[in-house]
Formats: C-alpha cells, sequence, structure tokens
C-alpha cells in the first residue's frame, strides 16, 4: 500500500466486513512508521496514566505536551496518577489516540473507531485529523465494517475481502463500481443506495456525493 | 412484560449517573435508546442486574430484589459483551420459532467469528420463548452495515410476530428507523421519548447533543423543507416514489 498522489484531506478508509479481517489485513499490508490505534483491554492494566504512556509513547514528552495532546481529543485527564481501568471505553479509545499524536508518527490507523466513539466524539477526531493533514501532512487510515462512515469520511477507499483487497478507489468512483462492492458481500452507503433506486425506479440520474446537501440540490434540479 | 425504573439515584466514583430517574418499558415496547458515551445507557444494564441503587426497579409491578432476581432475570435476555454464550444450531432447533429462512441470511460461518456469536445470541433470544423482555446493549453497532440491516429488520419481525418488549441501545440514532419508541438519553435524563412524528423536536435534540439523523430521515427533513415531500420516509423506494409521483421508468 504505496502513499498515492496526495487526497484532499489524506483520510483512507479501508472497509472490512469483521473484526477477524483486521489481523490479516495487517499482516498483509507493511507499513513503516504507522500508529495502530487498537483497543485492546489488556493495554491498561498498568497502575495509572503515566506508566500507560510510558508504555504506548516511544519518545520523552513534556506534562504540557500530554496536556495538549489529550485536550485534542477531548480528554479531561490530567491526573496521571489515575487508573486506566476506570477510565470509560470511549477515553480509553480517546486516550490511545492521543499517544499516537504524541509519538507523531506519520501514519496513523484507526480500527473501528465507531465501536467506542459516539458521533459527537467521532467528528470531532475527523475535525481534529482534517486539520492535522492540513497543517503536518498526515496520513490517517480508518479501518471500519461500516460501509457509511468509510464512505462520507475518507477521499480514498480499500475494500478488502477474503484476504485481498477487492477495490481501490476514491470514493466519488464507488458507485461505478457498485457492483465488485455486492458481489462480495457489502452494501451501498445509504446515500448511494438512494441514488441507485432513483435510478432503478425512475431512470433518475443523480450525480454519486457523500454530500447530503449536493444530492438535495442534485434532487431539486430533476424534480 | 413492563419495566419501571422509579426514582433511581445511582452514583460511580462519586459522580451522579441517574437522580431521581424515572423510565417506564411498557409490555410490547419496541424501544430504541439512544445516548451518547458516558451517557448512562450501560448503567441501565447494570441497574437491570440488580445493581445496588437507591430507588425502585419494577418488572410487571414486582420490586426487583436479591430474592427474586434469578426467577424473574430467567424470563429477561439481557445480552451485551459481557454476556455472550456460545450458542449451537441445536439449541436453535430446540426453540420455537427458529426458522431456516432468517437464520440463513444471519450468514454464519464455520468457525463463528465474534460478530456471528453476537447475531446468534440476538436471534436466539428472538426465537426463545422463555424471554419476555429482550435488552441489547450497544452490540449490534459491531456488526458490519449488511448485517444490521438483517438484525433490525428481524427485531421488528420478531417483536410483531411475539409480541416482546424489546429495548435496544446504541451510541447512534442509525437503527432508530426500525422502532415505534425512541428514547434519547444525555447525562442520565430522558431528552427525548416518543415517535419518528416528533420529528422536529428530535431534531432539535440531535443538533443539540451531536448524534446524526440517519441518511433516509434526514433526506426527508431537507427535502420536506423545499415542499417536495410532506412527511417523513424511512424506505428509500417509498421516498423515491414520491418526489417523482409522475415519472415513470
Amino acid at each position: 500500500m504505496e502513499r498515492k498522489e496526495k487526497v484532499k484531506y489524506g483520510i483512507e478508509g479501508i472497509l472490512v466486513k469483521d473484526f477477524d479481517a483486521v489481523k490479516q489485513l495487517f499482516l498483509n499490508i507493511k507499513i513503516n512508521d504507522i500508529a495502530i490505534i487498537n483497543y485492546e483491554e489488556d493495554l491498561f492494566l498498568v497502575p495509572n496514566l503515566y506508566m500507560l504512556l510510558k508504555k504506548m509513547v516511544f519518545k520523552k514528552v513534556s506534562d504540557d505536551k500530554i496536556k495538549k495532546s489529550f485536550s485534542m481529543v477531548g480528554l479531561k485527564i490530567d491526573d496521571l496518577n489515575t487508573d486506566p481501568l476506570f477510565l470509560t471505553k470511549s477515553d480509553k479509545f480517546k486516550l490511545l489516540i492521543a499517544c499516537a499524536l504524541l509519538n507523531n508518527n506519520e501514519t496513523i490507523a484507526m480500527i473501528f473507531p465507531d465501536f467506542y466513539l459516539d458521533d459527537f466524539s467521532l467528528s470531532k477526531i475527523f475535525k481534529l485529523f482534517n486539520k492535522m493533514d492540513n497543517n503536518l501532512h498526515k496520513r490517517i487510515i480508518i479501518v471500519s465494517n461500516d460501509v457509511n462512515l468509510i464512505f462520507k469520511e475518507c477521499s480514498n477507499l480499500l475494500i478488502y475481502n477474503d484476504g485481498k483487497i477487492i477495490l481501490n478507489v476514491n470514493n466519488k468512483d464507488l458507485f461505478d463500481n457498485r457492483e465488485i462492492l455486492l458481489n462480495n458481500g457489502f452494501v451501498l452507503p445509504d446515500i448511494l443506495k438512494f441514488i441507485e433506486v432513483a435510478l432503478d425506479k425512475k431512470n433518475i440520474k443523480l450525480v454519486p456525493t457523500n454530500d447530503i446537501k449536493e444530492l438535495m440540490k442534485d434532487v431539486y434540479r430533476n424534480v | 412484560m413492563n419495566i419501571e425504573f422509579r426514582n433511581i439515584t445511582f452514583k460511580y466514583k462519586e459522580e451522579n449517573i441517574f437522580t431521581n430517574f424515572n423510565l417506564q418499558i411498557k409490555e410490547n415496547d419496541l424501544a430504541y435508546l439512544i445516548g451518547l458515551n458516558n451517557s448512562g445507557k450501560s448503567t441501565i444494564i447494570k441497574l437491570l442486574r440488580n445493581y445496588p441503587c437507591i430507588g425502585d426497579i419494577l418488572f410487571d409491578g414486582i420490586e426487583l430484589n436479591q430474592k427474586n432476581y434469578k426467577s424473574i432475570s430467567s424470563c429477561c435476555s439481557i445480552i451485551d459483551e459481557e454476556n455472550l454464550n456460545s450458542i449451537s444450531l441445536d439449541d436453535l432447533k430446540k426453540c420455537f420459532g427458529y426458522n431456516d429462512e432468517d437464520y440463513n441470511k444471519l450468514d454464519i460461518k464455520s468457525p463463528q467469528t465474534f460478530m456471528d456469536i453476537i447475531k446468534l445470541n440476538i436471534y436466539y433470544s428472538l426465537i426463545n420463548n422463555k424471554y419476555k423482555f429482550i435488552v441489547i446493549d450497544d452490540l449490534i453497532d459491531y456488526l458490519n452495515s449488511r448485517d444490521k440491516m438483517v438484525i433490525y429488520e428481524l427485531i421488528k419481525k420478531r417483536h410483531k410476530q411475539f409480541k416482546k418488549t424489546i429495548l435496544v441501545c446504541s451510541n447512534n440514532a442509525y437503527g432508530m428507523i426500525y422502532f415505534k419508541r425512541i428514547l434519547v438519553l444525555d447525562k442520565g435524563i430522558i431528552k427525548f421519548d416518543g415517535t419518528l412524528k416528533k420529528i422536529s423536536e428530535i431534531e432539535r435534540v440531535f443538533d443539540e447533543l451531536g448524534i446524526y439523523m440517519p441518511f433516509i430521515v434526514d433526506l426527508s427533513i431537507k427535502l420536506k423543507l423545499y415542499n417536495l415531500i410532506d412527511k417523513i420516509y424511512t424506505d428509500n423506494v417509498k421516498l423515491v416514489n414520491d418526489i417523482w409521483k409522475e415519472k415513470k421508468k
């Protein structure tokens, strides 16, 4: 998976069917200098946040930097003596993102972020990543089984099934490649499903988009 | 089965999760509870498992306590990450209501994956006659988009068929279009309780909390604003047919 031509925000999505595909995926794909944010309860079995950071952050960082990265991901934790086990699942996931920021990896891969973060937190993290890519040129990879999330947030999509990448497209081209998606047991993102129904039932050719406002305007033009 | 949380106060690590919390899940309810992270959803599940709290939890009017917990919980299925069981095809076949057609839609693999175990636990509770009340915490969010649709359709179908009381908890609104009753929980307070008909109220609460509307509902709201349609849809085909009424393929 070589770095491709720079996409607008540098957020790429890998659509998989389930958890089990993830291990296989990262065995097959070798990426250097990558922070993989993968939630594992065992990681938090340390007496306090300070020990956890020592385990997760591979360079010396100041308390100020720690606090800054915590606040960037929406964490209020500033007491390094806190037992990580008392944190909620969503806070634990945010903590892993904060550690990746402290490590300053060129690539950050988030595994199933939607399992741990609600809409509000996800939107905050994506805003942060978009800003980071514009300023710091980071490459962000989202691995998820949620086709709507991947289609909405990622400019480039890789569809992974049965041990191989079956599709590698810009999100604008997903609609034209929908047969591949459907034949491999995936479903279309809701917005594309609507566009497909309009085409099938009424022969209305709407422009594929991941932006509901654009779709709305297009519907208005076609009525 | 009727479930009532009456004047519940619950603290965790000195933090008030619920203060005088009241909620009634009525017999035959098909309810979808949306709450952001740390809103109190999982605490509701804990309370159903008889965690100590101030206030009463009533099952068909009977107060839940240590003595009757076992007998009451035997007709409730609480499905969350801590309580997933291994279920075989033989277990399923023992249940009245087992249906090959629905089972095949689940697309269970061998050996079973974590997602398969989630799907099987939900399916087993839906077809097993002994469960009058089913609660599913967050687990449907773990499924892929195809499986989510299959499970929500199945919940809707089996609810209609067997008249079970069902409560599904989630941190997003994706599944709400399949449910009769929608509840929004925020910091231990019910911010909305009603149906999709009260869409402007739901919209206001979602905006306040940063929850996204399901696509089809969101599009309906926008099209309604432009007077292209006059109601909220939960089905693509019906929406398309309404927008382009006159047009035939």
